[in-house]
């Protein structure tokens, strides 16, 4: 018996609903065509949690990347290039963010809790900036003084700007599943290179991850012992070898695309629709960018 | 089977090739192979295989010796030409599933052979169906199992519509059942096959003639039924018989 937070098909339900093999109409963003017969239903998985995030069926998911893409950016331009946010400002694009994604059926707190990656970056710079201040005096007795007004500010603006965005750009990557990211940013003529950097990326960030994952488990396995300098040189080792085993990886990639007629231009076969609803959701958002900016 | 009419597949003569290091790989390979045949290239590893199949689509030049697809000279200007009618299907599915998603990754080849949008969607969606895998096709390549990724892989080649089929191991890490749709995934398919492995089984099942290479020699060539049955020669090349011969040899 599954519990009541679950579908019956033993899925938690909210965050992915997901087509099986014998349900009568798809509810998926997948087209399948038939399935193996002799395969379980979910012989596949949806990578990390995160990725499978991409899949959910919404109104925010159902819009056009080129859309997506435009509004988050100019809300990021908006956020970055405005005066430091007033607590009002703060509080209604927090609250605008908050509300677009429990329109994409997104779960909150998770995204929420993601976008704090970026606090540690964003801190250590931030952490200079009351030292600075309205003179620019770097004297550490500045965080007292009245010239370190400026600086709280300015850290404040560094912090609350940085998270903003975080929150922003997770919001798209959360609604938007790769290829159509990559299409849609190869539409608004991204240059290419950037794009195919970033595809390989995301393919190859798993196998990576996977390689790293084994290795340390054999670190674990037989240099349980050691001390912590010499796991830390070990770590170094592992690094290296990281970077060898990818380069070779690369150049067999590199190998199997020429062996496909590879000519030096990926091509793409995503289609996309620029339809209303995109048009008047870009719009919203170009809005509501500008007036951030404005007000 | 070569008459004047019908140019051999594969025709490779006198080739050589050593790595930057110094070290010979490849000494002096002969190797014919007629339309329609199905070889199976054995030996130990180190042996050259891999690197044997490199030059058949021209990935790697041989320092010395002449490459021949169905007639034509393997050169810088017939290369491509070449590459959309020898498929190469690599070891690791993980480093010729590159692209986003399954569908993609098969239309890749087929859209650098220059066809038009229909036309490559036809053929993915042939591709996968001969595979088996015609479900996956938006899901990116990395969540299938390696199985799955493998028939993938064969699918990216499949796609071009290759005369020649040229293989590094399909078998390789397969769990039994996978090993067996692909053993019979293999079987349907009319191309020239050429399969590097050291799955003895899958070669006794698959192929009808043996080339055996050890130290970047052709030490054996023959018809499967002689050379997979000899066990010294085997033997002494790091091999050993299929399963089911010796099988059938322990019944005696």
């Amino acid at each position: 018996m599954t519990p009541a937070s679950h579908d019956k098909h033993g899925s938690p339900q909210g965050v992915h609903r997901h087509v099986h093999a014998h349900d009568a109409e798809p509810k998926h963003r997948h087209p399948h065509h038939h399935t193996e017969r002799d395969a379980p239903a979910h012989e596949h998985t949806h990578g990390t949690g995160f990725h499978a995030l991409t899949y959910i069926c919404s109104p925010i998911h159902e819009l056009d990347p080129r859309a997506k893409i435009a509004s988050a950016l100019a809300i990021v331009i908006a956020v970055v290039v405005g005066p430091p946010p007033r607590a009002e400002e703060f509080g209604a694009l927090v609250a605008l963010l908050v509300a677009i994604a429990l329109l994409a059926r997104l779960p909150v707190l998770r995204v929420l809790k993601r976008s704090t990656l970026v606090i540690p970056f964003a801190g250590t710079i931030a952490l200079f900036a009351p030292l600075q201040g309205d003179a620019g005096s770097l004297n550490v007795t500045g965080f007292a003084t009245a010239y370190a007004g400026g600086g709280w500010i300015a850290a404040w603006a560094i912090l609350s700007k940085a998270w903003l965005s975080a929150f922003t750009m997770l919001i798209l990557a959360a609604t938007t599943p790769p290829p159509q990211l990559f299409e849609g940013m190869a539409r608004l003529h991204m240059p290419r290179i950037i794009i195919m950097l970033l595809s390989f990326i995301f393919r190859y960030a798993d196998v990576l991850r996977a390689q790293i994952v084994s290795m340390r488990r054999a670190i674990a396995s037989r240099g349980y012992a050691l001390s912590r300098w010499r796991t830390l040189k070990l770590y170094g080792h592992l690094a290296g070898n990281m970077f060898i085993r990818s380069y070779e990886r690369g150049e067999r990639v590199y190998a199997s695309m020429l062996a496909r007629g590879y000519t030096g231009v990926l091509p793409t076969t995503e289609h996309l629709s620029f339809t209303l609803t995109d048009v008047l959701a870009t719009t919203t958002m170009l809005l509501a960018a500008f007036a951030l900016l404005l007000y | 089977m070569d008459n004047a009419a019908h140019d051999p597949a594969i025709a490779l003569q006198g080739i050589e090739y050593a790595y930057p290091d110094g070290t010979r790989a490849l000494v002096g390979i002969n190797l014919s192979i007629a339309p329609g045949e199905r070889v199976a290239l054995l030996g130990p590893n180190g042996a050259g295989k891999s690197t044997l199949i490199l030059h058949i689509n021209g990935i790697v030049r041989a320092s010395v010796g002449t490459a021949a697809i169905q007639g034509t000279q393997l050169t810088d200007a017939t290369v491509r030409d070449i590459r959309s009618r020898v498929g190469l299907v690599f070891q690791d599915p993980d480093d010729q599933l590159f692209m986003t998603t399954v569908y993609d990754d098969v239309a890749f080849g087929a859209q650098n052979m220059g066809l038009d949008r229909d036309e490559v969607d036809r053929r993915v969606h042939e591709a996968l169906h001969a595979v088996g895998l015609a479900d996956t096709a938006s899901r990116p390549g990395q969540h299938l199992s390696f199985g799955q990724k493998k028939r993938i892989a064969l699918a990216t080649v499949l796609a071009m519509s290759p005369e020649v089929l040229v293989l590094d191991e399909p078998t390789s890490n397969l769990d039994p059942r996978a090993k067996r749709k692909m053993v019979s995934l293999l079987e349907s398919l009319d191309s020239t096959l050429v399969v590097a492995t050291h799955d003895m089984e899958l070669a006794w099942t698959l192929c009808e003639r043996a080339v055996v290479i050890d130290g970047g020699r052709v030490v054996a060539d023959g018809p499967a039924k002689k050379i997979m049955t000899d066990e010294d020669l085997l033997d002494t090349h790091g091999l050993e018989l299929p399963p089911s011969v010796r099988a059938s040899r322990d019944l005696r």
